[in-house]
This record gives C-alpha cells, structure tokens and sequence, in this order.
C-alpha cells in the first residue's frame, strides 16, 4: 500500500515539475475560484457564476496545456469539455439555481 | 473470473479498452453529463404536489433551530427559550417583507424596523431581537454562522430573552431564489414596566434593489407540524454528488497508477489536471453546504 502511493505521488509529482508553469496557473485559478466563493457566500447567483467561471478555466487550461505539448485532440478537448460540464450541472442542483 | 475481468476493464487500463479506464472514456464522460442534466431537470420540474417529494427547499426547521439554540444557550448555563407563536408570526412578516420590498437588512427601505414587525404582530415586549440568515441548506449551518459571529452570538445567549420565534420562507430576493430565516427574540412586558422598548439589534445592513413579488414557492415553515417529506431531493442529490465525486475520484487515481506502472503513452486529458479540479470543487461544495450569509 505504501510503495503504491509513494509510486503514485512521485510520477504524479514528476507530472507537476515537467509542467510546473500550467499547474501553478490551474492552481492559482483553483485558489482565485475558493476566495471568490468565500467572497459571494450566500449569494447562488455568484457563486455559480464563479464555479463557470472556474470550469471555463479549466477548459481552456487543458486546451492550452495539450496545444503546448503538441497532442491536441478533439478527443482531449471533449473530455475537458465533459468533465467540466458534469460537475457544473452538479454544483448547480446544490445551488438550487 | 468474468467479475475480475469486467472490473478491471471498467476501472484499469488495458489492451482491450485501449489502455484506459472504460469508465473515463469519452462515451461514459458523456452519460455522466446527461445524468447530471437529467438530474438538474428533475430537481427543477419536481414541485410540492408531489407529497412525498421535497423539491426546491432547504432542510432547516423550526425544531432544529429550536434545539441547537437552546441547546448553546444551555451550554452557557442560560435557561432555554420558549417558542412564541406570536413572535413567529412577527418574523413572518419580517421575512415577507424581505421578499415583497426586496431587501435584506434589519430596517426596510422605508425605514420599517423589526420592532414594528413585532409590535404589528401584538406582542408587548421589554427586550427584543432579531438575527437573519439567507441561502443556508441546514439548520447546524445557520447556528454555527451565528455562533461564529460576536453580535448574533450576544443575541442568542442575551440572558434577558425568554421567548424566540422563527420564520423560514422560500422566495425571491434579487432575483435570486432565496431561503430566509428570520430569527426573532422577546421577553414579553412586565405588568410593573412602564416603558418597553430597549431592544437590541446586530447593526449590518445591505440594502438590495428592483423589487419583485413574493414566490409561489413552498412558502413558510412556520409552527411545528411541518409535514416531513419521504423524499428530500436536496439530500438525494448532495450525497449523489459526493458518491460520484469519490467514484471518478477513485478511477481516476486507478487509471493513472495502472497506467505510470505499465508505461503507457496515451492522447487523452491529464489525470493530475482532472484530479486538482475534483479537489477544488469538493471544497466548493462542501462551503456551499455549510455556508451563507447571515445579518
């Protein structure tokens, strides 16, 4: 159990250190996203505009990140879309919009 | 043997499922995102009518607020309050107030304090108070946020009040469908007091604009023989949220140890990417179940 999570974190680490510029970019947006929500507690119009707003980040993040790489796909694209768009109508049923 | 395998296929990349969780592929992503809209549709459309449904509503009640009042109020050796009915009658109005005039503030844009509300309402009061709280999904939300904040606090733990009442109505503010509880403090007029009228109040405001109509929505819950619903899709759906979250989570960490054990070079998103921004939702999440705004 413990070398598969030592196996895991280090590739996962050696992931993060080969792309440190787009991690800290999806990080600081991730970071922005949690103050925003701190900012608008209270307020479900605001809150969900910025849970988009963050699912539109990610999007575009994984779109530049894969452009960067050269291995852009409409295969990659659709799964960010997906992903993103899932947990966005799931926020949105917590939300009561 | 034929489990194993369909597991595996479903959670592990393969040479059968080109070298990727079957449950992350594009078609499975796909049937998440219907899912997920079939759900939105569903909570949406589901109203009151059906009996055993609760539809757009928040769980936070009467009893519950009562409880964990007194329940703080007994935890510094205050004696518990009393419900009014007339007091709760008070923070009704208060709250429909709210939603016709469309403010969220102790006094109204015309200057209407809570006291009026109260003395409309009959109720003679020596000492009186009021604590609001908007868009909170559980009752343990909304006295923690009033715990955690010094002039609620002092209001809910005032020796001086005896009695509390409470309204909790759904509607829209700001255009914004909005759950409002209004919590409402008196101690009812000694015979022997000459003037009533110390009152307390957490002075915040926030006034709003445009306003707009009470909603048809499930109004009230006000008194206690609220009807509980078997079904509480608010319920239904956070915790689905959270088996789903914990599921994709748990693929996602499968597919992508299989997959640096086995060297495998494939085109799709990155795991690490998918799995920071599970993370930053689940926190969302978890601030959007426990928060809200209080005054």
């Amino acid at each position: 159990m413990y070398s598969s999570m030592k196996h895991f974190f280090t590739h996962a680490a050696r992931e993060i250190q080969k792309n440190s510029f787009d991690y800290l970019i999806l990080l600081s947006g991730g970071i922005l996203f949690l103050l925003s929500l701190r900012l608008y507690q209270g307020n479900r119009m605001y809150s969900f505009v910025s849970v988009a707003a963050f699912c539109v980040l990610y999007i575009l993040w994984g779109v530049h990140h894969h452009f960067k790489l050269r291995n852009l796909h409409l295969k990659n694209i659709v799964e960010y879309i997906l992903i993103g768009f899932t947990f966005l109508y799931l926020v949105k049923i917590i939300l009561v919009i | 043997m034929k489990i194993k395998q369909i597991i595996l296929h479903l959670f592990t990349p393969q040479e059968n499922n080109d070298y990727k969780a079957k449950t992350l592929h594009t078609n499975f992503l796909s049937f998440y995102l219907i899912a997920a809209l079939l759900l939105v549709c569903a909570v949406k459309n589901v109203d009151t009518r059906f009996s055993n449904v609760l539809g757009y509503a928040t769980d936070i009640s009467v009893q519950k607020l009562m409880e964990l009042t007194n329940m703080e109020r007994q935890n510094n050796s205050l004696p518990p309050l009393q419900y009014n009915d007339t007091l709760s009658s008070a923070a009704q109005k208060k709250a429909e107030d709210m939603f016709i005039k469309n403010y969220w503030s102790h006094y109204g844009p015309d200057g209407t304090s809570p006291w009026s509300f109260i003395l409309q309402s009959g109720y003679k009061y020596q000492y009186a108070g009021e604590n609001l709280a908007k868009n909170f999904l559980f009752s343990q939300g909304v006295v923690n946020a009033w715990m955690n904040s010094q002039s609620h606090k002092e209001n809910l733990l005032r020796k001086e009040y005896t009695e509390v009442g409470y309204a909790i109505v759904n509607g829209v503010l700001n255009g914004e469908e909005t759950t409002l509880v209004v919590q409402m403090f008196g101690t009812p007029i000694q015979e022997t007091v000459a003037n009533p009228a110390e009152v307390t109040t957490n002075d915040v405001s926030l006034a709003q604009s445009k306003p707009e109509p009470m909603s048809k929505e499930t109004p009230a819950v006000l008194g206690k023989d609220i009807r509980k619903p078997k079904i509480n899709l608010l319920f239904f759906s956070i915790d689905l949220t959270y088996i789903f979250i914990f599921f994709f989570g748990l693929v996602l960490i499968a597919d992508f140890y299989v997959a640096s054990k086995l060297h495998v070079v494939r085109i799709g998103g990155k795991h690490i990417a998918h799995l920071i921004f599970l993370g930053f939702i689940t926190i969302g999440i978890i601030f959007f179940v426990s928060g809200g705004a209080i005054l």
